[in-house]
């Protein structure tokens, strides 16, 4: 029935065991699943320090997607990696819309305003997982 | 901590990569590798990354791709490096074809430092200045020294 789960995660606000929770389903629904970092737009004037943390964030978003599809891998879920810029709302319409995605998941991240990416999300289910995977 | 500039083997490096279909283009920069000894077994090293390459797109858009895995062929954390003028599919989700193309092995106990270097090459692949830069080398030489600027 699901061919492609998109998963959203913010990597200032997750931590690698609770992924899991995602390849869970994946592996239950036997889709595709594409995990999805977004960062926001470089600023055109920045200090080195913001520079500095930015580079740590993508770094740590690029880790997180990894350590993923090392998992999934392990599991033999087919998997696909995206780091974007932007709004997490849109970008994630977006990929949907790009993607052909049949489903999305994420945590109840403080990043993402639920209300807004439920409007932009037309005939796509969206599942909000706890910071525990259920 | 991993520099890829340090971990990259120049002798492996392909500035003008023949093949132009995806398994090809791994065979071509496997083949680069021989003589080096970094694999154990090479039938073994190659199945290994084609296993991955068959279960993802390790294409991340925007031009690059980065074959990877872990594997028991593997004696050592390896790095390599191929150009494509005319670009290759690896299934990118962009559709674009991939002229960038790093390949990552590590052994299988190396996991931690196999990610990080995964990580560190996607994020330097991203930004447009890298890859800018990667298209004008005219020696292996030059792709380290970008790689030494960059990280």
């Amino acid at each position: 029935m699901y061919k492609r789960l998109l998963v959203y995660i913010d990597p200032a606000e997750t931590r690698l065991e609770e992924l899991e929770g995602f390849l869970d389903l994946a592996s239950q629904l036997g889709c595709r699943i594409i995990a999805l970092a977004v960062l926001e737009p470089e600023p055109e004037k920045h200090s080195a320090k913001e520079t500095e943390l930015r580079e740590a964030l993508e770094d740590r978003a690029w880790k997180f997607l990894y350590e993923i599809e090392d998992t999934a891998f392990g599991r033999e879920i087919k998997n696909s990696l995206m780091v974007e810029e932007g709004k997490p709302e849109e970008v994630i319409a977006s990929v949907v819309k790009s993607y052909e995605v049949d489903i999305c998941a994420t945590f109840a991240y403080k990043s993402i305003d639920i209300g807004s990416l439920l409007n932009r999300l037309v005939n796509v289910p969206l599942l909000l997982l706890n910071q525990e995977g259920q | 901590m991993i520099r890829l500039s340090e971990v990259i083997r120049e002798e492996g490096i392909i500035l003008n990569l023949k093949a132009e279909e995806k398994v090809d283009v791994i065979k071509e920069l496997v083949s680069k590798l021989k003589g080096l000894k970094l694999i154990e077994d090479e039938a073994a090293f190659l199945a290994d990354i084609l296993k991955r390459e068959n279960l993802e797109s390790t294409g991340i858009g925007l031009g690059v791709a980065i074959p990877h895995a872990r594997t028991k062929a593997a004696r050592e954390l390896i790095l390599t490096y191929g150009y494509s003028r005319k670009g290759v599919d690896f299934n990118s989700l962009d559709g674009k074809p991939s002229h960038y193309i790093f390949l990552i092995t590590a052994p299988e106990d190396q996991k931690t430092q196999y990610i990080i270097a995964l990580a560190r090459l996607s994020k330097i692949l991203r930004r447009e200045d890298t890859r800018s830069r990667l298209s004008k080398v005219s020696t292996t030489e030059e792709v380290v020294e970008v790689l030494k600027d960059v990280e």
